[in-house]
């Protein structure tokens, strides 16, 4: 176990209770946010070593979240992901490819998510 | 207004030079004559076309419909509509037709035949049709995926945790394994359903209509890995 903190946000209870599990095997902190501006009550509280985030979720969608992220918390930005059953979506296309954030189509393997906050400690 | 007369030769002028496609056959159907624009537009000059019959210029699907025409424009004396003619190279061409049984003082009857071009607007028109299939069917595929995505990601993350964590009896790891499998195939679908960009059909089998190919249909993803 690390002392990493990881935070988990997803508006699909069944999958946000399914990704903390996953990620408790690896990690002993992980919270779970089930919107954007959940998860910015958390950030206010906690610094996090990977923020895995959907992207299509009510009130503030993972967009923006990024944004509120970049102008509150700029060192945090990058241990963003993206987790989404809407990779092929334009409207969240340009988005992606202008914010540069690494995303994680669903449905993913075990391995996909824990490799995916793995790079997120340490982004390139 | 002052009436114009115009000379015969005025009048053939006016007709070789008219950019509408304009004949004359006779009632068997036989060209008489033919102005150069429908000449060119067939490929052939006007001279290598008189006497010949006007169904031979349909495209071999219509041709069969050539003697009800005549029949119609013997009954009617007019007739209307489309008609699909073949060029000299094989182009299959949409033409809209409007033609009228006449005759000359003291002469046979013959028809005089008026037609315009409009294989480019009936393509454009198949093309935008296909793009707003193209559109309805994007639409569907990004629906089926946000909705088909989560309850898959928790059947192979939550059957891979069991295996990690040891949960699977030995005598059901086969089955664990074929279910993670077959999950992993609905993915691959529902990811190619999101790469719709043409649509391409394939026949399964003779007896069976043709159904939309999804791998021919899509195109690799335009995203990075993650």
């Amino acid at each position: 176990m690390s002392e990493a903190r990881i935070l988990v946000v997803e508006d699909e209870t069944n999958v946000r209770e399914l990704e903390a599990e996953i990620l408790r095997e690896e990690w002993e902190h992980v919270d779970t946010a089930v919107d954007g501006t959940d998860a910015l009550r958390l950030l206010a509280e906690h610094v996090y070593s990977a923020i895995v985030s959907d992207l299509a979720m009510p009130k503030l969608d993972g967009r923006g979240l990024f944004h509120e992220v970049e102008r509150r918390y700029p060192a945090s930005q990058r241990r963003l992901v993206f987790v989404t059953g809407y990779a092929e979506a334009e409207e969240y296309d340009e988005f992606l490819r202008q914010s540069g954030v690494p995303v994680l189509a669903k449905p993913f393997t075990i391995a996909d998510l824990v490799g995916a906050v793995q790079r997120a400690f340490s982004p390139a | 207004m002052p009436r114009v007369e115009l000379s015969p030769q005025r009048y053939r002028e006016l007709v070789e030079q008219s950019r509408g496609l304009i004949c004359t056959h006779d009632l068997a159907g036989v060209l008489l004559s033919v102005n150069r624009a429908a000449a060119d537009r067939l490929g052939y000059r006007p001279e290598d076309l008189v006497g010949r019959s006007l169904g031979d210029l349909l495209a071999p699907a219509v041709r069969h419909l050539f003697p009800q025409y005549l029949d119609r424009i013997q009954r009617g004396a007019t007739d209307e509509g489309l008609m699909l003619v073949v060029t000299r190279d094989g182009d299959e061409r949409i033409w809209t037709y409007s033609n009228v049984r006449s005759r000359e003082p003291g002469g046979a009857e013959y028809v005089l035949g008026h037609a315009h071009d409009i294989t480019d607007i009936k393509r454009s028109d198949a093309r935008a049709g296909e793009a707003e299939a193209l559109r309805s069917v994007g639409q569907l595929a990004l629906a089926t995926a946000h909705e088909i995505n989560n309850p898959l990601t928790i059947i192979i993350a939550s059957l891979q945790l069991m295996q990690t964590r040891g949960q699977v009896a030995e005598e059901a790891a086969g089955y664990v394994q074929r279910v993670i499998k077959s999950a992993e195939q609905i993915r691959d679908i529902v990811r190619n359903m999101s790469r719709i960009t043409r649509l391409e059909l394939s026949r399964q089998a003779p007896e069976l209509p043709p159904v939309l190919d999804l791998r021919k249909s899509a195109t690799p993803s335009s995203l990075p890995p993650p």
